[in-house]
């Protein structure tokens, strides 16, 4: 009896590797989008980030206790118009030349029934704690990642100066996220 | 009463007349005069290009700023309106036929003076809606009197915009060419040939003696 819970323990020990769920992840670039939309005097202007990366610790079976680190290339920010993308880059919008990455870093929790993300956010030179509800499903292995909140631009000085009061371009922003998230193991 | 010449001081006495306008006046043209529907549209359209010359290179010329894009948004919306008014125009128009031009002037003005009145109604169209065309192809909010949005003629593109940029301009110097002789044409027939042609296109105004 002693012998054979011996070998089953050490057959478990020895397998876990195989047992256990992936804890790090990335995120596949050509299944991601972070979008923006903003309002130019009533009509929704859409907007992206094309470039960026997230990376993370979570247990797929308990995502609640996971860290995220979201790494955005802000001069990948575009609109459909050049001229309009153009103008963006600039130090009274998102200034790429001073601040060319914008970060976030945060956990997930559980909020009631919600998965919440809780963080901080470094964008133009201003760090912002924020929190905002998503959705996690689990496609073939892989995370998704789905959600969409509301920044105010002015807490990071986007369109400052003349561009501040919100009666041309509003101050709320709304961002809408997809993340597909794979596993580091497999590449 | 058409055929009794005025002096200009009578003249100006029956544009402020308090018996109200001077009994030729109509609503449909005369064979002597344009009548006062034909007359609010031509004048309206004329105030409105002017206006709109100025915004355009107002706008054109500003740094970008707030200021800018509200020069924009009024440039564009009055743009519109001249082009509603324009096609309204040449509908009543051609459902009401124009004036006789006076009967002692050399056989090619008459053709001149046709010529020119069709290149203008192409010319004022046609700005228009290049600029309809630059709206669309740039891909920048934009509602007509920020409150009717404008359907986009074409794909968001650089190179389109641009190259509806300069017809837009072309255009506007054709215009600018067309309109200076025009205008000068109504002079010279005002003040050197003294015939009626300018005044039966003014509101509140007598044909004078030399009537055709």
């Amino acid at each position: 009896m002693n012998r054979l819970r011996l070998f089953t323990s050490l057959l478990l020990v020895l397998s876990a590797p195989a047992f256990s769920a992936p804890t790090a992840w990335h995120s596949l670039a050509d299944s991601s989008s972070i979008g923006w939309t903003a309002r130019w005097q009533g009509t929704p202007v859409k907007g992206q980030f094309k470039r960026f990366t997230v990376t993370g610790h979570i247990d797929a079976a308990h995502p609640a206790g996971g860290r995220l680190l979201l790494v955005v290339d802000i001069a990948s920010v575009s609109v459909a118009s050049s001229d309009l993308t153009r103008a963006l880059h600039g130090a009274q919008w998102f200034g790429v030349a001073n601040f060319p990455q914008a970060r976030f870093t945060g956990g997930l929790e559980n909020e009631s029934k919600l998965l919440i993300l809780r963080g901080i956010l470094k964008l133009k030179g201003h760090d912002k704690k924020i929190v905002f509800p998503l959705e996690l499903t689990h496609k073939n292995g892989d995370l998704l990642l789905q959600g969409k909140f509301t920044l105010e631009r002015n807490d990071f000085s986007i369109g400052s100066g003349q561009w501040k009061s919100s009666s041309m371009i509003a101050a709320k922003v709304r961002i809408r996220f997809s993340i597909r998230l794979v596993p580091d193991h497999s590449g | 009463m058409d055929t009794l010449y005025l002096s200009p001081a009578r003249l100006r006495y029956a544009a402020v007349s308090i018996h109200g306008l001077p009994n030729n006046t109509m609503l449909r043209n005369t064979t002597h005069r344009w009548g006062s529907i034909a007359q609010l549209l031509h004048w309206s359209i004329a105030a409105l290009i002017f206006v709109l010359m100025a915004l355009g290179w107002l706008a054109v010329l500003a740094p970008l700023s707030p200021a800018k894009i509200t020069l924009f948004y009024w440039h564009k919306s009055l743009g519109l309106l001249v082009l509603a008014l324009v096609l309204i125009r040449l509908g009543w128009r051609i459902g009401n036929p124009a004036p006789k031009l006076p009967p002692n002037l050399p056989r090619w003005e008459p053709v001149l003076a046709r010529l020119t009145h069709i290149l203008l109604y192409v010319l004022i169209v046609s700005m228009p809606v290049a600029g309809w065309l630059i709206d669309s192809a740039a891909g920048v909010p934009f509602k007509i009197f920020w409150v009717l949005p404008l359907p986009t003629l074409v794909p968001v593109s650089a190179a389109l915009e641009h190259a509806f940029e300069w017809v837009h301009l072309v255009i506007f110097w054709a215009l600018a060419v067309v309109l200076t002789g025009h205008i000068g044409a109504a002079l010279r027939h005002h003040f050197l040939l003294h015939n009626n042609v300018l005044r039966r296109m003014l509101p509140f105004t007598q044909n004078g003696r030399s009537d055709p």
